[in-house]
């Protein structure tokens, strides 16, 4: 089977369409430019520039929402006027987003409750849902900035196991104080415009947006008459193990991830025509990797550009908006330029300065996020190998694990390592550690966690903060997105497989359940995790499983 | 303002949250980061906050914020050089 794209629709500081994103990209014309936030003046960011009233307006939709959601319905319902899908009501969902509602919960703080409905990721992704007829199983996906190139892979997934026969796929997230002051807390945000891959790069700007692809098997395309955009060849996922915001020297996640999709595709490495690189001008993520796809292609590898002196950092949105860049750039016969950059740093890759045609058949899409989790997926023009379809096969059990508070947990951690974690935290530790114990492994071979909230307690410290008009902590940032759990085991055991944070339950199970099927993993540990939560009634729950095959 | 180094200690320990450790845990010459007490980047950047919050420092390149949060010592040294 072969899996086609056959829509895309994209919205970011550079249009509001795949037309607009092509003019663009080709004329070169960035995205990133000065905004206002309250409270702390003028930010270089890629703001999308329409206000929610106007793109609500434009939407056809009445009541405040969520800016990622209006932009998320902006994008679906362009990629699926281009899928010219007659019936979406059985189509699946799978969406990627950090922040969810986080732009009406900290603008309206003081009434809380009156928003608290709209805050969680899974609402956000229900609400495109329902607002573009997408009627199938809608699944949310939150690993930081890899967020909608890991739905990309779940989606893909979800249609090789026969699971649903069309998937709409990708990511939205929305520019906010919360990501702003955290990202600056971290001190790697550029007051000027971001330079990927230059020698003097200082940093990202953030950026905003959505993007989907609508997937389906290549049987079912042909089988309706639709124009088939690309195929979704092969795709990886790895962690990088190694640190919940640092990137490791050499590379190892990226690399793993660039590695496990070339061989899913079958596509030797000099066969890659670009590289849409993840490229956030950071001076780790750059140099990293940099060495990654070095250890990948080799010292000459192929062209490659990262396109976020276009758009900004869109995080959650990144990986989906890239996607469809690359997916343009593949079908127009261009390679689009790496804005800003002027000068190379030794042992680092040099990435294509401008926009310059040439003809692409083959992209590789990088994006990687907080805790290492790192994915790469690789579109092709025209078909490639065949993928083999997931027959599911049965799993079992080996172990559960369950903690409530009071447990102890002093056996495990050590006091240097506490001091980040919160008492949720040290019980999923001790949780994991135990049942790791009592199946006789030293590590699982992939691990997914499923959380609703994720790490409400830190996020709402750095709100209580940011209203009181505090600096953010940036060991509270760095462990506030909803893969800290995941990423955290990852980097305990050294897990360098599979890596994936689910919000709503059912999900990392069937995950688990393929990952397992398709010899990818032996052993799964599947984590849930909520904190005991006042504004939301969330309860507590802290349970680790090891499922196996049978 | 005199700055003690039991003072800088018990600042380093409430800002890193080092709960259950006091500053007598603390060592002067130890190395903060690594193979010492085990910090990493990210404290640097939580001591960068201690220094601006309480002695009116700004540190910002990374390769000296390095130098200057090798120990105690090396910190106290720093703040008494910037009077």
């Amino acid at each position: 089977m072969r899996i086609a794209i056959t829509g895309c629709g994209v919205v970011s500081a550079i249009g509001e369409g795949v037309k607009e994103t092509e003019v663009s990209l080709r004329n070169e014309r960035c995205g990133i430019g000065l905004a206002v936030f309250p409270g702390i003046g003028e930010q270089m960011v890629g703001k999308v520039n329409v206000d929610n009233e106007m793109l609500a307006k434009g939407l056809g939709i009445e009541g405040e929402m969520p800016r990622s959601v209006l932009l998320g319905i902006k994008a679906a319902r362009e990629a699926l006027s281009m899928a010219r899908v007659e019936d979406v009501s059985g189509m699946g969902f799978v969406n990627g987003t950090t922040v969810g509602g986080m732009d009406l919960t900290e603008r309206h703080y003081d009434q809380i409750d009156k928003y608290k409905s709209l805050h969680l990721a899974e609402t956000c992704s229900e609400l495109i849902a329902k607002n573009t007829g997408v009627g199938g199983k809608t699944v949310t996906i939150s690993t930081a900035c890899s967020s909608a190139l890991n739905s990309i892979i779940t989606a893909s997934e979800m249609i090789r196991a026969g699971r649903v026969s069309r998937v709409m796929a990708g990511g939205t997230e929305c520019l906010t104080m919360f990501h702003q002051l955290g990202f600056m807390s971290l001190g790697i945000v550029d007051k000027e415009r971001c330079r990927p891959f230059d020698a003097g790069r200082n940093g990202l700007n953030l950026g905003e947006g959505a993007a989907y692809i609508v997937i389906e098997t290549e049987e079912s395309a042909k089988e309706r008459k639709a124009e088939i955009l690309g195929y979704v060849a092969g795709y990886g996922n790895a962690c990088d193990a190694y640190h919940q915001t640092a990137t490791s020297e050499n590379g190892e996640g990226a690399c793993m991830a660039m590695l496990k999709a070339l061989r899913m595709a079958g596509v030797e490495t000099e066969n890659i025509d670009y590289i849409n690189a993840h490229g956030t001008s950071t001076l780790d993520n750059d140099r990293s990797e940099s060495v990654a796809i070095k250890r990948v292609f080799g010292e000459k590898p192929p062209m490659v550009s990262s396109t976020k002196g276009f758009t900004g950092h869109t995080t959650s949105a990144s990986g989906a908006i890239e996607t469809v860049i690359s997916l343009v750039a593949m079908r127009n016969g261009f390679v689009p330029g790496n804005m800003n950059w002027g000068k190379s740093e030794e042992e680092m890759i040099e990435p294509v300065a401008h926009t310059m045609t040439r003809s692409v058949e083959r992209v590789m899409c990088n994006s990687f996020g907080f805790g290492g989790n790192d994915s790469s997926v690789i579109i092709t023009m025209y078909p490639g190998r065949e993928l083999e379809p997931i027959r599911e096969t049965a799993v079992k059990e080996v172990v559960c694990v369950e903690k409530k508070e009071g447990d102890d947990c002093g056996k495990w951690i050590k006091p240097i390592e506490a001091r980040r974690m919160t008492m949720q935290m040290r019980l999923v530790t001790v949780a994991a550690c135990e049942a790791l114990e009592k199946a006789g492994l030293e590590k699982p071979d992939a691990i997914i966690t499923t959380t609703s909230l994720g790490m409400i307690s830190n996020s709402m410290r750095i709100l209580d903060g940011i209203e009181n008009g505090e600096e953010v902590k940036p060991s509270l940032f760095m462990l506030s997105t909803h893969n800290s759990i995941s990423s955290m085991l990852a980097i305990r055991f050294g897990c360098h497989g599979y890596n994936c944070t689910y919000c709503s339950s059912g999900d990392a199970v069937e995950d688990a359940e393929r990952l397992i099927s398709e010899g990818e993993a032996r052993y799964v540990m599947l984590v849930e995790y909520e904190e005991n939560e006042k504004i939301w009634q969330y309860r507590a729950k802290t349970k680790v499983k090891i499922i196996t095959g049978q | 303002m005199n700055v003690t180094k039991e003072q800088l200690k018990q600042q380093i320990i409430e800002a890193l949250n080092l709960e259950g450790m006091t500053p007598d845990d603390i060592q002067d010459d130890a190395p903060l980061f690594g193979e010492g007490l085990g910090l990493d980047s990210i404290d640097a950047l939580e001591l960068m906050m201690v220094f601006d919050k309480h002695y009116g420092i700004k540190l910002t390149d990374r390769n000296e914020s390095k130098r200057v949060f090798a120990s105690v010592n090396t910190m106290v040294e720093y703040i008494e050089s910037k009077r």
